[in-house]
């Protein structure tokens, strides 16, 4: 005889923390820009501001979509201050050279490309703890942009062989917000809708599962560092239109800045299947309001810092909760 | 004992080869300054303080723990130490006493926020960096610590102190290292996390007490550094990341001739061939641009080589069996024939 | 459910970080109530030092502050006077943090248009386009004298720092250099170095330093003095706390230096200085300021020149000019068509009695500018205020003059 016992089992339901944690960040910025709306009284939203904000954010909300490619794929690019302060300093020198603005953009291009392909080269080839390496590249790189201006310490478009027309504000806005949306909607179809972004991805998660699925690491590696040195030669270029000056200071906190924003915006730094090219966005959106809200309300220095600090570690407390393992992480 | 002494002379060998070369380079062009007289005095100083940052930074990095902190905790320290040594009058033991406690406290915070929060070691430091550096900021309103002219407190640049202080680390670090089960088992968790925590070692234990130390040795290098500027000044914006830019050749040298003593001694020495590096080109006259730069391509260059020095041990090991086992078919043939 | 409350837990945190940080800002907001007609026009004698004009003017100024590092000495002085400025008038004050690039500035300025700020105030300024962007967001410009020829005629450019009569290549920083250069040069020093700070990272205001200081040793040498300097060997480029700075001092100090030029801030030397054994041999002079750090320096001779740039005189007329503008009295800060330059005289000070009695008098919280002073030289508050009034007033504040 047949002895059927009906056994009860009691729904084993775990709190989906990692909802939580890939939420955080839109709730992090949400929150950001709810508290400082009303800390500042509305000026955070005044059409004004919303204006600057956008020339705020472009810099580094560009040069991080675009470090999500190459921080997917699991490498850690610490030199994108210095390429984009060389880069930037190249097309200055070009444009004052030749009067020419898109002179100066061929030449930004080419040259924030060759490191690009540059770089990822040297990350398939060459094994190093490719972390450091591109942190001491970085401060090599600016260093050597000092050497090549000398004593010419900064550059002025205002100097040009031919005069150089400067944008109004309105006309800044509109190339800010349109370079930043064609550049995120190409970014955001090639991460998610494209073998490429898979492979980025896979690349990330397991170097050793990637190259055994077939995946060509070399290929990927260097289309990430060339999708990144895009973003960085649009920055670059931006930076140019907007301020007319560069020197051996130009971008000097933007290394910094990227890291931030892209934890902010809850990219697991070791790159892998969790990454998300919304990240970049979220991230230097979240960073951007974060920094010109804390100016408007007139905080003093050491107040900025704490409340930086504060919300940088509680916001990325938060969004972990999406990639938490057993082990402590590397 | 053939040993030891092919262990002394490889430990050896880079400081010694880089210090003829600036001796040389720098007397026949008329700069005799170097490597004699007051400009030991200042490599020494030089090679402890980097020294020290240097060993704070590789307690972490060889378990894969990037320590952004690592300026910020070093400011702080010191200017709540010589702060407190200045107001309490505690004389300079007191001082070294003060900026250690603090240097431990802030390791054992930085060190508790990274395992309870389970966060990427990189991300805890920035933030932790973000708030010591808000707080030192803040402490004694933005002035930092300014000890100029207390010869009494500021002992531990000069002689023989300096050499007492990098003495007793590296004795006590050899030990943390090489002879106690802390070393044994940072060890195992380093080259294998998970078999290391399935055994049973306590990785949040282990993790915290590398912070602390990481904490300690950056109060003693920031007692070092203000007694010999005598003044630090706060940070603000992650600026205080430049200070870690000094650990970087230490570090990898270190970890070139470890195997020959142990690491915090190839550290030191690691040390010791920056400072000489440093002062050798400076007393060429290079510009700080171009200092930077070739110390930039030297750290590059050092990195590549101890990335993928095993390719060449394995090469030669692969040369050895195809040797050996063609002498051994040679000498099957030759039998047979 | 733990991990759920933890994380609410933090937002609170998170929240109440915020609100602690900006409810400790309240303190920094002056009383604001507007009280209409109080102490509007006024006749009073210019002199009357300690009038109470916490209500002037009647809608609060609000002015941005852009500097280059938060921790200089010089900026930290002039913070503690434009703070007290802000407690005794109805004035407010928004800091930048360390500027060092242009976008950076640019920022600051676009968030204190949208903070609502009336006037920029650039102790340091970067880019040209800066200025622009000021003048474009409809705020008013009072800064460094750099780019003031391409500005001077619009009127909201109100004037700059300035120890010239007309714009020319010697700016303020320059002429703080030649002060350095000169000053050791005629007390007999043979030999000197000079620590260039930022001249070699590209910072506009250390280059100008350094030129100056050439030419105020070539001038010293011209008028007789024996001092030597190579503008090769004789520079120690950078920051303290890098190693090479640390290499190039203790090389320096084994030479046979007996002066050193310093274009920041000189404590870094003093111990380097005290434990080479050259306390008594070597002078110091340094760009810097009336505080705690050069106190005992100053007092034992280590230190034996400070250029000091005296906050309430240099800067303050820079209060003046912007409370004049903001309230409607932009043709007080005209000298013609262009802006105004209020000519001021910068203090090299070489006599530690004189140090001793500005910092005694900076410690007590006095100024020898007063808020009330500062108030009569605003049109609506003395209505019979002309742009030359205020020039001579300023001019008048030299060294010999005012410290007795």
């Amino acid at each position: 005889m047949e002895a059927t016992a009906e056994i009860k089992t009691k729904a084993r339901t775990k709190p989906d923390t990692r909802l939580i944690g890939e939420l955080a960040p839109i709730v992090g910025l949400v929150l950001v820009v709810v508290i400082f709306t009303l800390l500042t009284k509305g000026a955070l939203l005044s059409s004004g501001n919303l204006q600057s904000l956008s020339s705020q954010v472009i810099t580094t909300a560009l040069v991080t979509i675009g470090a999500v490619f190459v921080f997917g794929s699991g490498y850690f690019d610490m030199s994108l201050g210095g390429c984009l302060c060389f880069t930037a300093v190249i097309g200055g020198q070009v444009a004052i050279a030749t009067g020419s603005l898109l002179l100066s953009f061929i030449s930004i291009l080419g040259i924030s490309l060759a490191f690009g392909i540059a770089k990822g080269i040297f990350a398939t080839t060459v094994n190093v703890p490719f972390f450091i390496f591109t942190i001491v590249l970085g401060s090599v790189i600016s260093s050597v942009v000092l050497v090549m201006l000398g004593s010419e310490s900064t550059i002025y478009l205002k100097d040009a062989v031919k005069e150089i027309p400067s944008l109004t504000f309105t006309q800044m806005t509109a190339v800010n917000v349109i370079a930043l949306v064609v550049f995120f909607a190409v970014c955001l179809v090639l991460f998610n809708y494209t073998p490429l972004g898979v492979c980025i991805k896979n690349l990330g998660g397991s170097f050793i599962a990637a190259r055994q699925s077939g995946i060509n690491t070399r290929k990927t590696t260097i289309i990430a560092f060339i999708v990144s040195a895009l973003g960085v030669a649009v920055a670059a270029f931006i930076i140019l239109l907007r301020t007319r000056t560069v020197g051996a200071t130009t971008a000097s906190g933007v290394g910094n800045d990227v890291m931030v924003a892209l934890v902010l915006g809850g990219m697991p730094l070791s790159g892998g299947p969790k990454s998300k090219i919304s990240a970049g966005l979220i991230g230097a959106v979240t960073i951007t309001v974060l920094n010109s809200g804390l100016t408007i309300m007139g905080l003093t220095t050491g107040q900025i810092q704490v409340v930086r600090g504060i919300v940088f570690i509680a916001v990325v407390f938060v969004s972990s909760f999406s990639y938490r393992g057993k082990l402590l992480p590397r | 004992m053939n040993k030891i002494g092919k262990n002394i002379v490889m430990s050896l060998v880079i400081p010694v080869v880089v210090y003829l070369f600036f001796f040389i380079l720098c007397n026949a062009t008329g700069n005799a300054g170097f490597g004699v007289g007051s400009d030991l005095q200042t490599i020494l100083y030089t090679s402890v303080y980097s020294g020290l940052i240097a060993m704070a930074m590789a307690i972490n990095l060889s378990s894969g723990r990037f320590d952004f902190s690592i300026g910020a905790t070093m400011v702080l320290a010191i200017i709540i130490g010589g702060n407190v040594a200045k107001d309490y009058n505690l004389g300079a033991v007191g001082l070294l006493i003060v900026t250690v406690l603090i240097g431990l406290a802030l390791g054992a915070v930085s060190g508790l926020v990274y395992t309870v929060l389970g966060l990427p070691p990189m991300v805890v430091s920035l933030g932790l960096a973000m708030i010591y550096e808000a707080i030192g900021f803040i402490f004694n309103k933005s002035k930092g610590v300014k000890l100029m002219g207390k010869n009494d407190l500021l002992i531990f640049a000069k002689m023989p102190w300096i050499v007492i202080v990098i003495a007793v680390v590296l004795v006590v670090m050899v030990l943390l290292w090489d002879f106690t089960k802390f070393g044994y088992e940072r060890k195992a968790l380093a080259t294998g996390q998970k078999i290391a925590t399935d055994q049973g070692i306590n990785e949040k234990k282990n993790a915290i007490i590398c912070y602390i130390i990481s904490g300690v040795l950056l109060g003693i290098a920031g007692c070092v550094y203000i007694s010999k500027y005598g003044t630090v000044s706060p940070e603000t914006g992650l600026s205080s990341s430049s200070y870690f830019m000094t650990a970087f050749l230490p570090m990898f040298i270190g970890g070139a001739i470890a195997k020959y003593s142990s690491q915090p001694i190839g550290i030191y020495i690691g040390a010791i061939t920056q400072a000489f590096i440093t002062s050798g080109l400076s007393w060429l006259g290079f510009s700080s641009s171009a200092m930077t730069v070739m110390n930039g391509v030297i750290v590059m260059a050092f990195l590549v080589y101890t990335s993928n020095s095993h390719i060449l041990v394995e090469q030669k090991m692969f040369k050895e069996k195809l040797e050996k086992a063609r002498a051994t078919r040679e000498a099957k043939e030759a039998k047979e024939g | 459910m733990k991990k759920r409350l933890l994380s609410l837990a933090l937002c609170a945190v998170m929240s109440a970080g915020l609100i602690a940080g900006c409810g400790s800002s309240d303190s920094s907001e002056s009383s604001g109530t507007s009280s209409s007609g109080s102490a509007a026009e006024s006749s009073e004698e210019a002199s009357t030092d300690t009038a109470d004009v916490s209500n002037f003017p009647e809608e609060t100024i609000k002015i941005g502050v852009e500097s280059f590092d938060t921790t200089d000495e010089q900026f930290m002085a002039l913070q503690e006077y434009l703070d007290y400025l802000a407690d005794n008038m109805n004035l407010e004050m928004v800091y930048s943090e360390s500027i060092d690039s242009a976008e950076a500035e640019m920022d600051f300025i676009d968030s204190c248009a949208s903070a609502g700020c009336d006037a920029i105030f650039a102790y340091y300024n970067v880019s040209p386009e800066a200025i622009q962007e000021t003048i474009d967001k409809g705020m008013y410009y009072w800064g460094t004298e750099q780019y003031a020829p391409d500005y001077e005629d619009n009127e909201y450019y109100v004037g700059c720092y300035t120890f010239t009569e007309d714009d020319s290549e010697e700016n303020g920083d320059y002429l703080g250099g030649y002060e350095l250069g000169y000053s050791l040069g005629e007390q007999g020093v043979k030999h000197v170095f000079y620590c260039n700070g930022g001249a070699s990272f590209g910072v506009q205001m250390f280059i100008d330093r350094q030129s100056g200081f050439e030419a105020g040793i070539e001038a010293a040498q011209a008028d007789g003095y024996e001092i030597e300097y190579d503008s090769s060997a004789d520079v120690i480029e950078g920051w303290p706390g890098t190693d090479d700075f640390t290499a190039a001092v203790s090389s320096k100090l084994s030479g046979d230096y007996d002066g050193a030029a310093v274009s920041f801030n000189a404590a870094t030397l003093f111990q380097p200085i005290n434990d080479a054994g050259k306390a008594d041999s070597i002078k110091i002079a340094a760009i810097g300021g009336v505080n705690d750090t050069y106190y005992d320096a100053f007092n034992n001779g280590l230190v034996s020149t400070i250029v000091y740039d005296c906050e309430e005189v240099v800067f303050g007329n820079g209060i003046v000019a912007i409370i004049n503008a903001v309230t409607g009295h932009g043709d007080v800060t005209r000298d013609g068509d262009a802006a105004g330059r209020v000519l001021t005289y910068r203090w090299t000070l070489t006599d530690p009695d004189q140090f001793n009695a500005i910092y005694d008098m900076h410690d007590a919280g006095e100024y020898y500018i007063t808020a009330s002073d500062v108030a009569n030289l605003c049109a609506e508050y003395n209505s019979s205020i002309t742009f030359d009034e205020i020039n001579e007033y300023y001019q008048s504040f030299t060294l010999e003059n005012t410290v007795k």
